[in-house]
């Protein structure tokens, strides 16, 4: 099999990113004022990443993604004055939430019964698809977070920054500490377990 | 070419990661191999299908309970009392519509430090806004907002915002801080006051939000307005009461409620839930959940 990097990428194929390798100025300041212990920039940056990373979280691991955020931000707002503007927000983010993640050893099981299912994740699909489409989805879809959940840890990750999320190689990279092919590796392994995984979903 | 190796290629060829002449030996592969044809048509789909994953949303009042836990967890004491108070106000909005038949309970309860006579102290301090005059039965540290630690001992204090009350005795201390309103604090337990408001026009207590820091406490309260000028608040959850008696004890994560009389409204940022006499929940992680081994507190 050739190297991956002979030649010129068919460029058909390529999604589009918006790679910038930057923060912008606005972010830089807000991290200033959040690490000045301004609780109003905070909320702003809950505000914006909260869905971010709470999808993240909710498929590496669903039953304690509420945590996971949480712990997230916590630790965004201890360690903000370490933010340096080197990276996009969102990206230092990423790396701590993935942090969380990776290190998170699954709390004393606190087996209670709810008197209400408050916390119940909707689901909104992008489409208008067919009723019935979208029931046949729903199934696969719980399938599919079963199958992540059956993955190691950093190919879990690797999946869901970049089929799920939508992230580069290179930014997957960075926030993981690996180099890209590692992450490329990764991402080809969880692929072929979860295909075969749903291989009776999937028609 | 092997097998696998079509359908690693086929998979970086979803990125745009193939060159050319890798594309022709997929496709040639393809052609050729029987055994694979199936499978990548099956891994096409597979991608196709993960374009679809929808994006989730956001659970009701996550972005509420993250605030509320940072500012539970550091130091920050300004965007406390902000982000605790957001909740309060809502939960007294809420709260109005269902007081009424709280307020007919109300009557039925006095606090024992009317019995005991010592109100009259309550009318020696002029309270300023930030402040409000309670009587302390028991012993408590007090701990100012300027971090000044002091004894209290079975007499009258003034409170302020940013003040914590901690009980380092072995029983239990009470603060009466209005006619109608005392607040007993266990052994090993302690409290601070994120807000507290006096009218100065009408000389009423109407803010007063409280913070369980350790331990548990127990209010007792009986009130005949619209809305209680307490608000009990954890890291989980914000108690309103009306016309009650009910206990509240932290553990980690988590916020034990008991009713002994009347009801208390319980907002967590998910929903808000009425805990009624002789109920008892935890309220953990967002959720609100039946306490099955709860025992009413005597009162
Ligand atoms: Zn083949």
């Amino acid at each position: 099999m050739l190297p991956l990097s002979f030649g010129v990428p068919v460029t058909g194929a390529v999604r589009s990113y918006h790679l910038e390798s930057v923060s912008s100025g606005r972010d830089v300041a807000l991290m200033q004022r959040i690490s000045g212990g301004d609780g109003e920039a905070f909320a702003e940056l809950v505000r914006r990443y909260t869905r971010m990373l709470y999808n993240v979280a909710y498929r590496y691991n669903a039953s304690a993604a509420e945590d996971l955020v949480q712990e997230s931000f916590l630790r965004s707002y201890q360690h903000a004055s370490t933010f340096s503007g080197r990276s996009k927000v969102s990206s230092w983010l990423y790396r701590i939430c993935v942090n969380v993640c990776l290190t998170h050893q699954g709390k004393n099981g606190m087996q209670m019964a709810d008197i209400d299912d408050i916390n119940e994740a909707e689901l909104v699909g992008r489409h208008d698809d067919r009723p019935e489409a979208a029931a046949e989805r729903g199934e696969t879809f719980r399938a599919l977070e079963d199958g992540l959940r059956a993955l190691p840890s950093q190919q879990r990750m690797v999946f869901i920054l970049r089929e799920l999320q939508g992230l580069s190689y290179g930014e997957i990279a960075d926030i993981l500490g690996i180099n890209e092919q590692a992450a490329r590796t990764n991402l080809c392994r969880a692929k072929r377990r979860l295909q075969v995984w749903l291989d009776p979903l999937i028609r | 070419m092997e097998c696998s190796e079509a359908l690693d290629l086929l998979y970086s060829s979803f990125d745009g990661q193939v060159t050319p002449t890798e594309q022709a030996l997929l496709d040639a592969h393809r052609r050729m191999c029987f055994s694979c044809a199936a499978n990548l048509v099956k891994a096409e789909r597979f991608q196709e299908l993960l374009r679809h994953v929808p994006q989730l949303t956001v659970p009701r009042g996550l972005e509420q309970r993250i605030l509320n836990r940072v500012a539970g967890q550091t130091s920050g004491a300004m965007f406390k009392a902000a982000k605790v108070r957001s909740i309060a106000s809502g939960a007294q909005r809420h709260w109005r519509g269902l007081s009424m038949a709280g307020a007919a309970l109300a009557a039925a309860f006095a606090i024992f430090i009317v019995a005991h006579g010592t109100l009259q102290d309550l009318g020696t301090h002029r309270p300023a806004r930030e402040t409000v005059t309670a009587v302390v039965r028991g012993s408590l540290e007090d701990i100012g907002p300027d971090s000044k630690v002091g004894n209290v001992i079975g007499s009258s204090i003034p409170i302020s915002s940013g003040e914590t009350l901690r009980n380092t005795s072995a029983a239990p201390a009470t603060v009466a801080i209005t006619p109608h309103l005392a607040v007993t604090i266990d052994a090993a337990s302690q409290i601070r006051f994120l807000k507290v408001h006096t009218n100065a026009d009408t000389s009423v207590t109407d803010i007063i939000d409280v913070h369980l820091d350790r331990g548990s406490v127990r209010v007792r309260e009986s009130l005949h307005k619209d809305a209680s000028a307490i608000h009990l608040a954890t890291d989980q959850a914000t108690m309103v009461p009306t016309g009650t008696v009910f206990a509240v004890a932290k553990s980690p994560g988590m916020t034990h409620l008991t009713v002994s009389s009347g009801k208390v409204a319980v907002f967590t940022p998910s929903g808000v839930f009425n805990v009624a006499a002789g109920q008892g929940v935890r309220v953990a992680r967002g959720a609100v959940l039946r306490d099955r081994s709860s025992q009413s507190i005597p009162h």
